[in-house]
């Protein structure tokens, strides 16, 4: 967590995938503090998008902790501008949608994940039973 | 019926392993979160199209509904339990694997979260392919699966 699915509906190729998950991950870092290795990217196609988007991102993220509207606009506005440059695309035809998901809801590599905020937490390899 | 949504990697596991797979997803579910029913779907996604960190990997992600305000105890022993058992038929590494235990209204809005954003057609093209690849793939190796890219 967090998980990006990223629809198109056309297949992308490699260079593009890998720009794009580059690109999240960067910028859902800076943002968010999350470490580097809980962002995942997931890539799918066929969809025809609503708006004419070229692609939809939907994020599942964790919510609450220090995370606040601001954060997250904050979020979405790099993301649709960091991705719409990396693929020299139009940013309105990128289309963008988030999930909250409580922290305590999801456990990755037998820790429960901690609230936004004291990712600190993230890297001590917490086990689940410690919680 | 709650719902169980797997998302894992096309051809990773093979028919005999998912379908074991389904039965510890299943027995767990039956002690830890309730004895009702679940039903499990698999999201095969093409090999090559998830990235954590730039690199690719093959994660498996097992999203799981439950009842507001499920016992965050039973969650733990739910994700300490499915993980042993997940891990020790699918060899993976401990980091590939996320298990979600989702409350019923977050749960509903994360599996139609994709349809809000297709056209009408696509959401009929989109429910087609699941629907089909379900039945599809329950005649013919015995657990509901969709391919995630059509």
């Amino acid at each position: 967590m967090p998980v990006y699915i990223i629809l198109t509906k056309e297949k992308l190729i490699d260079e593009q995938m890998q720009k794009i998950s580059k690109k999240i991950t960067e910028i859902h870092f800076r943002v968010t503090g999350t470490p580097l290795e809980y962002i995942t990217a997931t890539f799918m196609s066929g969809y025809q998008l609503k708006n004419q988007n070229k692609l939809t991102l939907l994020g599942n993220i964790r919510i609450g902790g220090n995370r606040t509207s601001i954060t997250i606009e904050k979020l979405k506005s790099e993301l649709i501008n960091g991705i719409a440059a990396a693929l020299k695309l139009d940013s309105s035809k990128i289309g963008i949608d988030f999930l909250g998901i409580k922290a305590h809801w999801v456990s990755k590599g037998n820790e429960v994940l901690t609230e936004p905020g004291q990712e600190n937490h993230l890297i001590i390899n917490k086990k689940i039973k410690t919680i | 019926m709650n719902k169980a949504l797997i998302t894992i990697i096309k051809g990773q596991f093979s028919d005999a392993q998912i379908r074991s797979l389904e039965q510890i997803v299943l027995q767990n579910y039956r002690i830890h979160i309730s004895k009702g029913d679940l039903k499990i779907v698999w999201n095969l996604i093409p090999k090559g199209n998830t990235y954590r960190n730039s690199e690719i990997i093959q994660p498996s992600i097992i999203s799981i509904g439950c009842e507001v305000g499920f016992p965050q105890e039973s969650r733990l022993n739910m994700f300490e339990s499915l993980s042993k058992d997940w891990l020790c038929i699918t060899g993976q590494h401990n980091d590939d694997l996320i298990i979600a235990i989702i409350e019923a209204p977050a749960f509903e809005a994360f599996i139609s979260k994709k349809s809000e954003h297709l056209t009408h057609y696509g959401k009929v093209k989109f429910y087609l392919n699941v629907m089909l690849g379900q039945v599809f793939n329950k005649a013919r190796n015995g657990y509901y699966a969709f391919n995630s890219s059509f």
